[in-house]
């Protein structure tokens, strides 16, 4: 995937195989910008605790998430537009970042009236059979069924990276931990966390952690993403 | 100005829009019945012409940066520039037209 031809100015990002100096390099560029946009959120918005800023809903670090994902997916489709012959990998890559902008801003949620990715909903008397069906019908199976195909698509891609020694492989491995990590702690530990008896300031701590990482994964991928954009754009100085 | 050309400015510049701007951008989304949520769609929406936007704007500041070298580069960049501003502005319209709708029910 993403095969570059000539790319002057980030030479090192794309031809050097296997470099995972770089891709660290990444992760703690992402965390320090995260940090920094945190710290000017706070004092943009004038909210007065840090948890207004990073684990509200809709507070500012989530808009921010959700502003990075939606940069991402129109800058994907340039770069599907400019490399010809990896267009639908791209399309993919842009399809995935649309769906991650999506679930950040809980379209999920707004768009059925109930949380479609709860399990206990789908058995929750409250909700019409009807209603349950359409959602199964028209929108979770045919998100399986062409989430599948891309991934089948995408892997064979990466198995095909990974043996060339491509540097992006380590970089999509990375973006890959910080996504488990991410929803194991929006997932997991709010059902966990109490029964392992961690106190309400140390669940509070893992949602300010978990809203931290995804803002830190979607600068992450804009820096993983860029060269790549250079290069739709034709490779500038 | 080889510094505009680094991935840092515009994340922050986006990032900056995320928190000062869209806040003060209304969408209706609370208390709306789940068929009428127009209001969800129009933030999307706003999203995306945000993304649009900031694509739309680093195509022109590319493009004016190389425009004493006029070369095809530079004007493909113009070009790739000027279509993801008219996206923009196309899903601003459609923004308007969401809360017109969300209004009017």
């Amino acid at each position: 995937m993403f095969a570059i031809r000539r790319v002057p100015t980030h030479q090192s990002v794309i031809e050097s195989p296997g470099d995972g100096f770089l891709c660290w390099k990444h992760v703690v560029q992402a965390m320090v910008l995260g940090m920094s946009v945190v710290v000017l959120a706070k004092w943009g918005t004038g909210l007065p605790s840090w948890q207004d800023v990073i684990a509200s809903e809709n507070g500012p670090v989530e808009r921010m998430s959700a502003a990075l994902w939606f940069m991402g997916f129109s800058w994907s489709l340039v770069a599907a537009s400019a490399q010809r012959v990896r267009t639908m990998e791209w399309l993919s890559v842009a399809m995935f970042l649309l769906l991650f902008g999506l679930r950040e801003l809980d379209a999920h949620r707004w768009s059925t009236g109930w949380n479609l990715d709860k399990l206990a909903n789908y058995w929750n008397p409250h909700f019409p059979v009807g209603e349950k069906m359409v959602v199964l019908g028209l929108m979770v199976l045919p998100c399986i069924g062409v989430g599948g195909l891309v991934c089948l698509r995408l892997w064979q891609t990466v198995r095909q990276a990974w043996r060339a020694g491509e540097s992006w492989v380590n970089h999509l491995v990375l973006g890959m931990l910080l996504l488990v990590v991410c929803f194991s702690l929006d997932k997991i530990g709010p059902y966990t966390l109490p029964l392992l008896g961690v106190s309400e300031v140390g669940q509070l701590f893992a949602m300010v952690i978990e809203e931290f990482l995804e803002l830190v994964l979607a600068v992450f991928t804009m820096i993983s993403l860029w060269p790549y954009l250079q290069e739709a754009f034709g490779g500038y100085e | 100005m080889r510094w505009l050309n680094v991935w840092t400015w515009w994340v922050l510049l986006i990032c900056g829009c995320a928190t000062l701007i869209l806040p003060n951008i209304p969408f209706y989304q609370a208390g709306m019945s789940f068929r009428y949520e127009l209001g969800g769609m129009a933030l999307v929406v706003i999203y995306l012409s945000f993304g649009f936007g900031s694509l739309g704007l680093y195509g022109l500041v590319m493009a004016g940066l190389g425009w004493k070298l006029p070369s095809p580069r530079t004007s493909k960049t113009l070009k790739i520039g000027l279509a993801a501003i008219s996206f923009a502005v196309a899903l601003v319209w459609c923004y308007l037209t969401f809360m017109d709708l969300t209004l009017a029910l």
